[in-house]
């Protein structure tokens, strides 16, 4: 089985069976443009050794799902919270490696993993205020306080 | 009167419900604080399984389409919290569309049914708002006031209401009776959020048109298993109803319990009913105007079947 040689953004080399790989649509894609298999390190300059360890050992283990629906609205892709058991323990990591895995998912274009960890923070920010909310996303509030009111007066058409 | 009653929809105004008793079925299946979405007290995160960076390091920053990705995969009942994080939040939770369908799930009550013809069964189905189906049950509180509760059956029925007789009185028939439901009250949230969608949504063309009605049964409880019934009905709802307005039909409903008891009951006043149970049917736009009713259904309730 044919292997390439991914290049992480701190320099360091990984080697990969191809197949695997090519759970990323962005190097499936460089792949195909390119014709052969590269002697050279593709250079992933986006991704840091830690994590691109990460993303490699979920492609391994996903290396014979069946590719995601071409459609992008997909009804089996979003609207679910559900997370099976090895992607479940996959995540189980701090928050800052889960929201570089999503990036990671994000810039590699791997769908179904990008899937998996925006249902990972969704079920993390249940429940929680939007104060708290705020903070785990480094989100400013920017409502001002005469808008704060607004929005709490909407729930005064019940009392008409 | 009608303030009284507010509390059903403004959270801040909503007692919080007491502690659970000890004395829950031992089935976890029945333990309501395993199900996030109906327990009682609030849903804690399990914030251990991704601990924050130490030493307030800052996270990653998520591009705004990730975000967007993220808010897709929230359940329905998180938006009105999440609409207040930050305007580009609360823009994209109010115009998504796939936010928007979120909020609805097919309607699928008398096409399943076993006796149901295969030309019914075979019809495009409409989605209805969640609101409906979460919104079904108002158990009174410990304050007298009437809160969104849920029922749990030891023998569960169809989530739509389960058993059907002929007889529109407490049926006799032992396997026709509801045993020791257990009463529960549910967080309230702002479903005010949704007040301006619409109740139903028609995806799929003329065949899959549909009126809603909702039918009341009050159920009160003295001497432990004794039971009052009551049936009334509100106005069918039809198309271009929004949650909005049926929100408020049901606060019509819940309110004229209350007012029928205070009004021509006054001395039951101890004993008015403590279950309001909105039971939601269809009447299939056919050109027969194939009607169904829920008739005869009825708990037999136990004082200390209810959890504050």
């Amino acid at each position: 089985m044919s292997q390439i040689i991914l290049l992480s953004s701190d320099n360091v080399e990984m080697k990969v069976d191809k197949e695997v790989a090519e759970r990323s649509i962005l190097i499936k894609n460089m792949l195909e443009d390119v014709g052969e298999t590269p002697d050279q390190a593709i250079p992933i300059p986006n991704v840091n050794e830690g994590v691109l360890r990460k993303v490699i050992e979920w492609c391994e283990h996903h290396r014979n799902d069946p590719p995601p629906p071409a459609d992008e609205d997909s009804d089996s892709r979003k609207k679910s919270t559900d997370i099976e058991e090895w992607d479940q323990k996959f995540m189980q990591v701090d928050q800052e490696m889960l929201f570089e895995i999503i990036l990671a998912a994000n810039y590699l274009d791997i769908k179904p993993l990008l899937d998996v960890g925006c249902k990972t923070v969704a079920n993390m920010i249940k429940g929680k205020s939007p104060e708290e909310i705020r903070k785990t996303f480094n989100i400013q509030n920017d409502f001002t306080p005469e808008e704060e009111d607004q929005i709490r007066r909407e729930n005064e058409w019940a009392e008409e | 009167m009608m303030m009284k009653f507010l509390n059903l929809l403004w959270p801040s105004s909503a007692p919080k419900p007491d502690p659970e008793p000890e004395d829950s079925w031992s089935d976890p299946d029945w333990d309501l604080t395993k199900n996030p979405t109906s327990s009682n007290t609030a849903y804690q995160a399990p914030e251990f399984i991704h601990p924050p960076p130490p030493n307030n390091k800052p996270l990653p920053i998520l591009p705004a389409e990730i975000h967007f990705h993220i808010l897709e995969h929230t359940d329905w009942t998180d938006h009105p919290t999440l609409s207040r994080v930050c305007k580009l939040w609360r823009h994209f939770l109010k115009t998504s569309p796939t936010i928007l369908e979120s909020h609805y799930e097919n309607y699928n009550r008398f096409y399943e049914e076993s006796w149901q013809s295969s030309i019914l069964k075979n019809r495009p189905r409409p989605r209805v708002h969640r609101i409906v189906e979460y919104l079904e049950t108002f158990v009174r509180g410990g304050s007298g006031n009437f809160y969104p509760g849920t029922i749990q059956l030891k023998d569960p029925r169809d989530r739509w209401g389960g058993h059907w007789v002929s007889s529109n009185h407490p049926p006799t028939l032992p396997s026709t009776r509801w045993i020791n439901p257990k009463c529960k009250l549910i967080e309230p949230f702002d479903y005010s959020f949704f007040k301006n969608e619409p109740l139903v949504r028609y995806t799929e063309g003329e065949g899959d048109k549909i009126n809603i009605s909702a039918t009341e049964t009050s159920y009160t409880t003295e001497n432990g298993n004794q039971a009052y019934t009551s049936f009334s009905k509100l106005p069918e709802i039809s198309e271009n109803r929004t949650v909005g307005d049926y929100l408020h039909e049901i606060l019509s409903l819940v309110n004229f319990e209350e007012a029928l008891i205070e009004y021509y009951s006054p001395q039951r006043a101890g004993n008015c009913a403590n279950v309001v149970w909105v039971s939601v049917h269809s009447t299939l736009m056919t050109a027969v105007g194939l009607r169904f009713k829920l008739k005869g259904v009825y708990y037999e309730l136990a004082k200390d079947s209810f959890v504050y």
